[in-house]
Parts: structure tokens; sequence; C-alpha cells
């Protein structure tokens, strides 16, 4: 009897989760489309974007350049802001589950410096694959990234048997470093124009971007989300365990595998249109956690939404706070979400001492 | 046996990879040359053409007009243009020379002269801040090379709203500055100026040469365009150093090209006669002389150390001649009094 009701009081709590952060992604859209150096009033974004997207339209006469300004800048900037957010936050959590490991995300395991590496290559050399033409870009960033998730858990295959949370971590930082050495060389063999243009890269921004850029991104953060949110269940298992897990009957390799790959394509096509933006995919999904519970059926998809919201509103902040100048988002991310984080480390241990 | 597959398959995916590069670095670069060499026959085609078209009306001023720009692209301006944004200080120190000051609604970060130009509104630098310029919505907007090969995105759609792209490519040599006034001056309807600033340029340059044909003793020039420990100098393929060259100086970089950083060993060998600098520093002799091993270096035994504005000297505007008459009279004070 007791347990039904707190199941349901659960439900209900889970459920208002979800309502909330749909509402901070609609929130932080619509302050991102509205708040900016020009303003346009409410109405008439809405009219742009509903008569754009859907045909549908009330008012006449808007200006072609208001027009363009909304739909051609703020949109596709706000939908990169958030779809990037989200692919790095939803990576995250799966790494996090999957290795059990509270300190594993994008960067501090090393796919997002391969990913960084392989879009460089990209960039520098002017590579374009036969058949695959822009979309070059975001295949080599998440092959680069796989790669470089590869040679980490080769590395700690190597060093130690166990999965061990400090290893994982060390190869990443040893992988990590090795590689931005290589982009360092790259650099420095290059000449100004490219030197600036691949550092303002590294710095991670979602302006300028445009549709294409949007593009670019979506058909691998479909793929790599519905990978991830149909092997939740595998990773709430691997909770447990790999030898507790496979004796409940999931298959523990073939589960790994898929969200392995999952998580290389929202990292590395995330890195490939926005560059380096570190710790959304460490902040976000510790923050969900704490919150919804460590049920991967809801911290997945609520680190999703939670994730792009807070990439949305952090390129508000990176744009206005010194405007008309704008600061690289990686910034603003590494600011909040360093103190964050430290905040939670602390709690954590302040918790468990309670105990 | 499972985590021999998993090997086996980290390393098939290793050569795939490896393959695939490999693959892309050998087909690529040939379909792309070829490409390129077929849009430049195209490009210079237009530009011939363009150029006939062009001077007939030009002379008269009268819109349309249909130039070529550095990107080779073809823009056709329909009237003559009643509000301009320059995306660069060289750009925008062309445009104000040309008396369009009054037209001028956006500059860059950089743009610092004349004094006018730094009350009009800022619309960014390289990156631009694009939702500004389409809300200004100027008839034109002056672009670099820069934002051409790299926001070609953003570039079009300046151009769907009814804003005229016209791309200024960088310039190394005073031949390259007056042709971009000269493209200034059609797109914007002030070719008459234009040709005026063109020729009082040439004119006052060539009376440089002139008298610089009486020097014999040929001075050795050593240039710094930043401070040490990293000494950036001039070689061949700049302004200074052709600036240097015609005032018959000799640049001291003149074994290297383009902006290049030397050590201070190689510097000291080369034993200039004149040091020219572009920083500012408080004490610029007493910074030189300092350095260890420079006292036996002529220039700094002479005191021949001189500061000159870099903006005349490496901007590729229309003060490049001031430039050079200023470098003259430091460098020759007996000749170019």
């Amino acid at each position: 009897m007791r347990n039904s009701s707190t199941r349901k009081f659960s439900n209900r709590k889970i459920i208002w989760l979800y309502v909330f952060s749909g509402g901070f992604v609609l929130g932080t859209a619509l302050l991102g489309l509205l708040v900016s150096s020009v303003s346009v009033p409410i109405p008439t974004i809405f009219h742009i974007i509903l008569n754009n997207s859907i045909n549908i339209g009330w008012l006449e006469d808007i200006p072609a350049n208001v027009e363009s300004i909304i739909w051609n800048i703020r949109l596709p900037r706000v939908l990169l802001a958030f779809f990037v957010g989200a692919s790095l936050a939803l990576a995250g959590a799966a790494f996090q589950g999957l290795l059990r490991n509270p300190l594993a995300d994008p960067y501090t395991i090393g796919v997002s410096s391969g990913a960084a590496l392989g879009a460089v290559i990209v960039l520098f050399f002017q590579i374009s694959i036969v058949g695959l033409g822009g979309y070059t870009l975001p295949v080599l960033s998440i092959i680069g990234g796989f790669i470089a998730l590869l040679i980490v858990f080769g590395l700690v295959r190597l060093s130690s048997r166990s999965l061990a949370i400090e290893t994982i971590i060390l190869a990443g930082i040893i992988v990590s470093a090795f590689i931005s050495s290589i982009i360092s060389l790259i650099i420095a063999l290059g000449d100004r124009d490219s030197m600036i243009q691949i550092i303002y890269w590294l710095y991670g921004s979602v302006r300028m971007r445009g549709w294409s850029h949007v593009q670019l991104l979506i058909p691998f953060m479909i793929t790599g989300t519905l990978i991830l949110l149909m092997h939740y269940r595998e990773l709430n298992a691997l909770a447990l365990g790999e030898e507790a897990a496979e004796q409940i009957g999931v298959n523990v390799n073939r589960g790994k595998i898929l969200i392995l790959i999952g998580a290389s394509l929202l990292t590395g096509s995330a890195v490939a249109v926005s560059g380096s933006i570190g710790f959304v995919g460490l902040v976000i999904p510790h923050l969900v956690r704490l919150i919804s519970g460590p049920n991967h059926r809801h911290v997945l998809p609520l680190s999703l939404l939670t994730g792009g919201a807070f990439l949305i509103l952090a390129d508000l902040v990176a744009r206005t706070i010194i405007a008309p100048k704008e600061l690289p988002i990686g910034v603003i991310t590494a600011l909040i979400g360093a103190p964050v984080f430290a905040f939670l480390l602390m709690k954590e241990r302040i918790g468990k001492g309670a105990k | 046996m499972k985590k021999e597959i998993f090997k086996n398959w980290g390393l098939g995916s290793f050569i795939l990879f490896l393959t695939i590069v490999l693959l892309t670095a050998c087909g690529t670069p040939n379909e792309e040359e070829g490409q390129a060499n077929n849009t430049n026959t195209n490009e210079n085609a237009n530009e011939q053409v363009d150029n006939d078209q062009t001077e007939d009306t030009a002379d008269q001023s009268q819109f349309p007009v249909t130039i070529v720009d550095d990107a080779g692209r073809e823009v056709t301006i329909e009237e003559e243009p009643e509000s301009i944004i320059s995306i660069q200080a060289s750009i925008t120190e062309i445009s104000f020379a040309l008396g369009l000051g009054d037209k001028i609604v956006g500059v860059s970060d950089f743009c610092n002269y004349p004094e006018e130009a730094q009350s009009v509104e800022n619309v960014g630098g390289q990156d631009m801040n694009v939702e500004l310029i389409l809300s200004i919505l100027p008839d034109i907007v002056l672009v670099t090379d820069y934002h051409h090969n790299n926001h070609g995105e953003i570039l079009s759609q300046f151009e769907e709203v009814g804003i005229k792209v016209v791309v200024i490519g960088s310039k190394s040599n005073f031949n390259e500055v007056y042709e971009s006034i000269a493209l200034i001056g059609q797109t914007t309807g002030t070719s008459n100026e234009a040709e005026a600033i063109i020729s009082d340029m040439k004119e006052r340059h060539e009376v440089l040469i002139e008298k610089a044909e009486e020097i014999t003793d040929k001075k050795r020039v050593w240039v710094e365009v930043s401070p040490a420990p990293d000494i950036f100098t001039t070689g061949k393929g700049t302004f200074m150093h052709e600036m240097l060259e015609s005032i018959q100086a000799t640049n001291a970089a003149e074994d290297h090209e383009g902006w290049v950083m030397l050590s201070e060993e190689e510097i000291v060998q080369l034993q200039p006669d004149v040091i020219i600098t572009t920083y500012h520093t408080e004490d610029l002799q007493g910074e030189v002389s300092s350095r260890d091993g420079w006292t036996e270096v002529p220039a700094v035994k002479n005191g021949q150390i001189f500061d000159v504005e870099s903006d005349i000297v490496v901007r590729p505007g229309p003060r490049l001649i001031e430039g050079v008459e200023t470098l003259a009279k430091l460098i020759y004070p007996e000749v170019f009094k």
C-alpha cells in the first residue's frame, strides 16, 4: 500500500520534472529569439517563424531584413545551441552510466579531443570525401572521437583489468593531452589566417553558423539520441555491475558497443559544428540525476532537455554580456559549470559523511 | 573470445579509417584543382569583358554600373549608394578619403582613422554583427576576402535582402592599393575622386623616387613591427619593402618573404644603419640599445632609431604615401628636407 503510494508520488514528480524541463527549453528559446542587439517585437517573431515553417501568417509587410534576422540568424542559432547542448548532455549521461563513473563526460575521456582533431584536419586540409560533401566534417569528427575512445579503452585494458574510475580518467587525460599537442602542431605549421580560424573554432561557438550547420548536425543527433534512448535498460542494468547485468539477462557487450557508438555520434557531430564546449556533458547529467533519481529512463531525456536549454542560455549570456562583442560560449559554460560541479562534489561528500 | 572480437573490430575500424583518409588524400586535390582552374579562367574572361564595360560608364559615374570585385564576383549596382558599411580599416580610410564620410553607416572594430570614423556605429570585425548589419540595411557592404572565404553563407543573406556585397581583397603593393581605390570609387560613384587620389599618390611617390636617384650610399634599414622578444620584420612582398626600395634604401630583411620573425643574433649580424619601429614605446632608444649585443650595431651607435605610426606603413590605404614620405625624411634627412 505504502509502496504504491510512493510510486504514484514519484510518477507525479517525474511528470512535473518533464513539464518543468520542457518549459525551461521553451522559455530559454523564446529569450534567445527575443534578446539581441536588434529588437524585434514578439508577435513579429512568431509570425515570421510560423509563416516560414508552416505557412501560417497574419501580419503583412514584414521587411525582408527583419525576416532574415529572425529566420536566418537567430532561429538557427538557438536551434543549434539547443541541439549541441542536448547532444553533449545526453552523451555525458550515457558515458557516466556506462562507465559507472561520475567524472566521465565527452571531455574527460578524450572523445571531444579526438573529434576536435578530426574536425581540425578537415578544416585545415580542406578534405572532402567524395559522396559525403559537407558531411565530411561531422563524419570525420565522429570517427576521430570514436578512435580516441578506442585508444582510451585500449590503454585502460592494458594497464588494468577493470574499468576503474581513475584509470579511465587518467587514460582520457593522456589521450587528450596527446591530441591537443597534435592540434597545436597543425596550428603551428599553418599560416596566420588558418591559425586564427582554428583557434576561434576551438574556443567553441554557435555564432554565424546558419541553417547549413543545423542540417549537418541533425541526422547524427537523431540517430545517436534514438540509440541511447532505446538502451536505457542496459544502462540501468550496468549500474549494478557487468556481472550482475549479465545475470539478469542483459547482453552487456552488445549494449555497451551500441551505447558507445551512440554517444560518439552525438559528441562528434556536436564538436564538428560548434567546436569545444566543455562542462555541459559533465554537470547537466549530475544535476538531473540529483533531482530525478538514478533511473536512466528519465535521466537521459531530462538531460537532453536541460542540456539544450542550458546551452541556449549560455549562448544568450555569451552574446549579450559584453555586447556588441561576443564571448566564446565555451568560456561561459566553464565559468558556470566548474563552480557548480565543485559544489556538487562537496555536497556529495557531505551527504555521504552524514550517512 | 568476445574480447578478441572487440579487439579485432577496433583494429579493423582503424584500418578502414586509414584507407578512407588515404583515398581522400589522393582523390580530392586533383579534382579541386581542376575546378579552381575552370573558375579562374571564367573569372578572367568576365573581368576583361567588364573592365571594358565599366570604363565607359564609370567616367560619367553613371548608374547602373557593373563591377567585378576582388573575389571575381560580378556585382551590378543599380543606383548611387546612399549608405555604406565598411568592415575593414583600410576600406574605411579609402571611403572617407573619397568624400563618402556622410554615407558611412557602419565600420569595424579597427577603424580608427579619420576621427569621424570612430563615432560611426561599430558592426564588428572579422566576426560581423550580422543582425546589426541587416537591421541597418545599407545599400552596400564592403567586406574583405576573409569574409568571402569564411562567411559566404552570411554574405548571400545580405544579398537576399537587397544589400550589395563587394569584396575588397588583401593588398601587398602600391598598384593593388590603387586598384582597390579605383574599385571602391566605381562602386560608389566617386571615380573622379578616386582618380584624383591615385594620381596625387603617384605624383608624390614620383617626386620621392626622383630625388632618391642622387643617393649613392644606400643605407641598410632594419624594420621592427613587433617589440622584443618576438621581433617580427617585413620581408619581400610587403609595403615596407616596396617603400624602402623606392627611396634607395636596402631592406635588411630582403632575403625573407612577408612578415617573419628573426632571432636577435641574425638581426645583429645584418648590421643595419637605421632601425625603424612601428610600435610605440616610452624609451625607444633605451630599449633597443639595452638589448644584449646590440651596442656595436651602427644604427644603435649613431642613434638612428625611429618610430613611425604603424597605420601609415602597413594599412593599404591612401595614407601609405605619407608613410613613404616619413620614411624618406627619417632615413635620408639630408636628401629629403
